[in-house]
């Protein structure tokens, strides 16, 4: 407690002068469409833009303005930020960051390269770092502070102050140490944002695959110096929670909420990973993130609730005290991840106006929450195909779990099939957006059912800690993989859905065009009208495309970025088969051969008007 | 090196029964961009050789593959190959066979016939 107590006189002591007006700068910058400040456009994570320039009736002749190749293979994810006359692109390992002079033909301003000499800044190499990424080398790029810093989380977790303006190092703080080889935090990497709240910048964490125990850390913007940290699980004072006062479904959480549902002390490398988009009310002065999964992967050796994994946090960004908590998967056995987007709406559910929260989970429920209260006030599947559980109990939270799809009730050993949705949920992080027009959420989602089969695994500090075989393929009757839908969070309803053949992995941009963007795997750039889903505009970018739409303008026109980037380069596994046959389509021998002749890997498309 | 790789793609017509197959143009035999033709050309090119000969070859390749295939067909075969040179979740689902498998296939027997005509 005397710990707790400190950090709340030093937060309270560094942060509460400045963050008034650092917050409010921010806040203003977020209302000035001709920017894109943060990586959800706004606190409340709506993505959604005031320019119309580009609208319904003219979005179909839109044509490419520029491009900009990052020069980095490998998944692109998240999005270029503008501020002002300048643009900051991020990319893949080894996260490289660009600004961009958008009055001089894209001029490159400077380039920063946290990987010095093969070395990330905390001291790991960056192959090792790459061998603990779970998912692919992405990052869900940079955030802007108004005191003129660009803030990267770079993915061996090092925090890094960048100067907006030169790009030099402000500072420099490894978050958790990615290869120490200390018990529960051996094999944390940095793939979420950096949430940049007044004075302070938030970090989460990835590695649940490697038995870590993930926290959110909050830092001082000026020094780099940690403010506080917030375990997902564990001993409260760990957790930041107060017993008497945290709450979940409306009742206070008690006493160990988290200890007590872990057998031993499994919760030491307990997983509950940070890494999706987040969302902060500055009236309620409440930051919001989702928790991941408990780890391993395989539920048989973690008889209990794993609180709290899979959990909807809300939390005061000064100390870092819980409000509220929700759990939506207690006992995960999917690997539903609860990090998804937080999008803060005010709105009337069931009659009743709101200051809501709507979370479109891994788990295939939607979510809409009192977000002041935390009370839980619909959840309901946003794909028809979701099976592993019937309902959620609206008076407990909890949902129903069907024991044909329950692969602890099925066990170790044995495969558990056509579970919907598959681990990558019905939908991973890539953001849903709210378009302010219809009222209505535009969500990306996976439209992918699973075999899962769980197997016992030892811990090992630093190496994978999965446990548990997996197959994937599309939702039965179909033989499309994704669907693009308009959803109603007061109705818990699907308004028009579009059917994908592949799952639509980048994050959506609704207009007051009347029009919203998104991108698909095959690298398809879409605009739908956003109040029928009717398609509008479609352009191949050069890969697929699992980054997010952005909008600003310049010089009085408007334009839409969007980075793409997944695997390696597009022509390649086609054209490069002709030269080594035993690869085939893979042909990851002339991978290297052709990477000789070109730079290109994840490109930025910006589009506009002619 | 040519040779050797006509060989392999034979192996697949006979696995695939290529031969059997009244397989049917697709309805729109030019609905290939140029773009996407030339991103072909070039790849053929950069993974082969950079000289006239190969621009010829590699031409007629993407040409044939679109006298075979859709443009909708290619661009799902393709984002397929993509993503099963990834490892994460996201990629896994592509490497089970089922739907993958049979769009793949359809491009290797275009990406064959072309093979055969123009190498």
């Amino acid at each position: 407690m005397s710990i707790l107590k400190k950090t709340l006189i030093a937060s309270a002591a560094l942060a509460l002068p400045f963050s008034v007006s650092a917050n409010s700068k921010l806040e203003k910058m977020m209302k000035d469409s001709s920017q894109w400040v943060q990586q959800s456009g706004n606190y409340a994570g709506e993505r959604y833009t005031e320019l119309d320039q580009i609208n319904k009736s003219n979005v179909g002749s839109m044509k490419v303005a520029w491009t900009f190749s990052t020069g980095v293979l490998r998944g692109h994810e998240g999005g270029p930020l503008v501020i002002g006359d300048v643009m900051y692109v991020h990319t893949a390992i080894p996260n490289i960051v660009y600004a961009l002079d958008l009055n001089d033909n894209q001029r490159i301003l400077w380039k920063y390269n946290p990987v010095k000499g093969g070395k990330y800044p905390g001291g790991e190499t960056m192959d090792r770092v790459i061998s603990v990424m779970c998912c692919d080398n992405v990052n869900r790029g940079v955030n802007y502070h108004p005191n003129g810093t660009i803030v990267l989380h770079a993915a061996d977790t090092s925090v890094i102050a960048l100067d907006a303006k030169t790009g030099k190092e402000k500072w420099i703080t490894t978050n958790l140490h990615a290869g120490t080889g200390k018990y529960g935090v051996s094999a944390s990497t940095g793939s979420g944002q950096p949430f940049i709240i007044k004075d302070m910048v938030g970090v989460g964490c990835s590695g649940a695959e490697f038995g870590v125990r993930c926290n959110w850390t909050q830092y001082d913007i000026k020094s780099g110096k940690r403010l506080w940290r917030a375990y997902s699980m564990g001993p409260d004072k760990d957790m930041l929670v107060d017993p008497a006062k945290t709450t979940s479904m409306l009742k206070p959480i008690g006493k160990d909420s988290s200890l007590k549902t872990w057998p031993g002390d499994a919760w030491k490398i307990g997983g509950g990973s940070i890494w999706g988009f987040y969302g902060y009310d500055s009236k309620l002065n409440t930051l919001y993130y989702g928790t991941g999964n408990p780890s391993t992967w395989n539920p048989v050796v973690r008889p209990g609730d794993n609180k709290w994994s899979m959990t909807i946090n809300a939390r005061n960004p000064d100390n870092g005290m819980a409000k509220w908590l929700y759990q939506m998967t207690p006992y995960d056995e999917w690997d539903y991840d609860g990090v998804n987007e937080m999008i803060l709406v005010d709105m009337k559910v069931k009659g009743k106006n709101r200051k809501a929260l709507v979370h479109f989970d891994r788990n295939g429920f939607a979510y809409t929450m009192d977000r002041a209260s935390g009370e839980l006030l619909v959840a309901e599947k946003y794909d028809p195909a979701v099976n592993w559980a019937t309902h959620v109990d609206m008076k407990t939270g909890r949902p129903q779990v069907v024991d044909k799809y329950s692969t602890a009730h099925q066990g170790e050993d044995v495969n558990t099939t056509n579970i919907c949705p598959a681990a990558l949920g019905t939908k991973d992080q890539q953001p849903a957006s709210y378009d302010r027009l219809s009222g209505l959420f535009m969500v990306p989602t996976n439209h992918v059912c699973m075999d899962y089969e769980p197997f016992k695994v030892d811990y090992v500090a630093g190496n994978a800690y999965v446990g548990a075989t997996l197959s994937m393929y599309p939702a039965p009757g179909g033989t499309h993989l994704g669907n693009f839908i308009a959803w109603d969070a007061d109705k818990g309803e699907i308004v028009w859905s579009n059917p994908e053949p592949f799952s639509v992995w980048s994050g959506a941009l609704s207009t007051a065009g009347g029009i919203t963007f998104y991108g698909t795997l095959e690298g398809y750039a879409k605009a739908v009208e956003s109040k029928t889903g009717k398609e509008l505009f479609s352009f191949k970018t050069p890969s697929g495309i699992i980054g997010n739409f952005m909008a600003y303008e310049h010089k009085g026109k408007q334009y839409v970025g969007i980075l793409s980037g997944v695997g390696g380069w597009a022509g390649i596994g086609l054209a490069a088969g002709l030269t080594d046959p035993t690869a085939g389509l893979g042909a990851v021998g002339a991978y290297a051969a052709l990477s000789n002749h070109t730079n290109l890997g994840g490109v930025l498309t910006v589009f506009a008007l002619p | 090196m040519i040779k050797k790789n006509i060989i392999f793609l034979i192996t697949i017509f006979s696995l695939t029964n290529f031969f059997d197959n009244n397989y049917s143009y697709a309805a729109e035999t030019k609905d290939f961009p140029t773009l996407a033709r030339s991103e072909f050309v070039f790849a053929c090119m950069s993974s082969n050789a950079n000289n006239r000969d190969f621009m010829a070859k590699c031409s007629c390749a993407i040409d044939e593959i679109a006298k075979r295939i859709s443009y909708k067909e290619y661009a799902e075969a393709e984002a397929i190959s993509r993503l099963q040179l990834g490892a994460s979740p996201r990629e896994e689902a592509f490497k089970s066979v089922g739907l993958s498998k049979e769009r793949l296939d359809k491009l290797f027997r275009a990406q064959a016939a072309s093979e055969l005509e123009c190498f």
